[in-house]
């Protein structure tokens, strides 16, 4: 490997973030995918110097992947969190990369030993399923969230940060939902055709449509870790939720690059991260349990 | 974890279905203790269907699972999945939906209703050969 200096490599960023500042932080990104490994990047070129990475067990780069992907055909084949790795260290050798192959909805325990090491915690997975997994278990376990989610063709996306006591992703969700805003996206119908078959289908998007995305992910990030260190330029982000325009898409957004910042409240019912704790209701959940029929 | 570690999920569950449906479900565990699910018997003019909503491992990230516990006189095809699941989770998720599940205001106390529609919907189509696509409840 080719020798490196540290200097030389940020002596061009140093002044707006110190390499070093971030040594501290460790976020855990989940999804090494067209999504993931952007935001990776993005946080390593900004000077975060230790990551853990998790995906799919087994997820690996295919050929329809490499036109939406940081990576292209000479990583064909393999691990995803092996090729981000190794791209990342290429960027920066004195990178710590921790990789995992995790199922986050699933595997409760590994998710929980990375997200105790975990400063910050990167939703970019596809799939409500993992988003809510995700966002029990940053609740529980206290650690700051960003969830990103492209929306269908492209046209924008949405960035979600979850502060410590703050409105989880579930509540955002859930007002969301409810709002007048997406109602042209919405169809009302119940439908009753196979959940298995189409619910983890990637979202039809171009590769500058993701990158969009990911770029304004990785920026809520990073000017959160700006507001931490109390560096200049790391504006308070008045809001948790990004909404962002890549393309015209009325009624949503009303021109390209179109940017609003939202600042969504906690349900006061959200059963994730409102109301009872835990030990409070411990004498009352025996009882539940001890009334259940056995079968 | 499972519902049955999840102390506090699991009060707030029974709270719901007691409000929304007195003492008819029943709630079911197995010897081990890990596993739960209610029991609960849908009626709709004068047809009745017992149902089990069962609690996934990955619950509530992912909605329960509705399993029909007796057999259909017909066979409703692609409306029922493997295990005797209805059919009933929204597949597109890159839409915002208000019929999706959300962890955050959403319990078995709402695959009642669901099932009950689902029931409406099989009597329907069992009549006059339509399965009709209501609105989903909640
Ligand atoms: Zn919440």
């Amino acid at each position: 490997m080719r020798q490196h200096n540290q200097e030389e490599l940020f002596k061009r960023t140093c002044d707006i973030i110190r390499p070093g500042l971030l040594q501290r932080e460790t976020p855990l990104i989940v999804g090494a995918g067209s999504g993931g490994a952007r935001v990776a990047e993005e946080l390593v070129r900004s000077g975060i110097s230790h990551i853990i990475l998790a995906d799919l067990p087994d997820e690996r780069l295919l050929e329809h992947n490499i036109i939406r992907h940081p990576l292209g055909y000479r990583d064909l084949g393999r691990l995803k969190t092996e090729a981000v790795r190794d791209r990342l260290l290429d960027i920066n050798p004195a990178c710590q990369v921790e990789i995992h192959g995790l199922d986050f909805a699933e595997d409760r325990e590994l998710a929980e030993h990375l997200l105790r090491k975990a400063t910050q915690c990167h939703s970019c997975v596809d799939n409500d399923k993992a988003r809510y997994a995700i966002n029990e278990m940053i609740v529980e376990n206290h650690v700051p969230a960003f969830f990103a989610g492209v929306f269908d063709g492209g046209v924008g996306g949405e960035v979600i940060r979850v502060m410590p006591g703050g409105p989880c992703y579930a509540c955002v969700a859930s007002m969301l939902n409810r709002s007048p805003r997406f109602e042209q996206d919405r169809d009302e119908s119940f439908d009753y055709s196979d959940p298995d078959q189409d619910q983890y289908r990637s979202t039809a998007a171009l590769n500058i449509d993701i990158s969009q995305i990911a770029l304004v992910h990785a920026r809520v990030a990073l000017n959160t870790l700006m507001e931490k260190y109390e560096l200049e330029g790391g504006s308070p982000m008045e809001g948790n939720y990004v909404l962002f325009g890549n393309r015209q898409s009325a009624p949503l957004f009303p021109s390209m690059l179109h940017c609003e910042t939202w600042q969504v409240q906690k349900a006061d019912d959200c059963m994730v991260c409102s109301g009872l704790n835990e030990a409070d209701c411990a004498s009352q959940a025996d009882e539940i349990m001890a009334s259940a029929t056995v079968r | 974890m499972t519902l049955a570690n999840d102390k506090r999920r699991l009060v707030l569950e029974n709270a719901a279905m007691r409000e929304r449906w007195g003492d008819g479900p029943q709630l079911c565990q197995d010897a081990a203790g890990t596993k739960l699910w209610w029991e609960h018997t849908i009626s709709v003019e004068g047809n009745r269907l017992p149902i089990k909503i069962e609690y996934p491992s990955s619950y509530p990230s992912s909605p329960p699972d509705i399993v029909i516990a007796t057999a259909l006189p017909r066979n409703p095809g692609q409306h029922m999945l493997g295990g005797n699941r209805m059919c009933w989770i929204y597949p597109n998720e890159t839409r915002r939906n208000k019929n999706k599940w959300n962890p955050s205001r959403d319990t078995a106390a709402m695959c009642v209703s669901v099932a009950t529609q689902w029931f409406l919907a099989y009597l329907v189509w069992d009549a006059t050969g339509d399965w009709p696509v209501p609105d989903a409840v909640n």
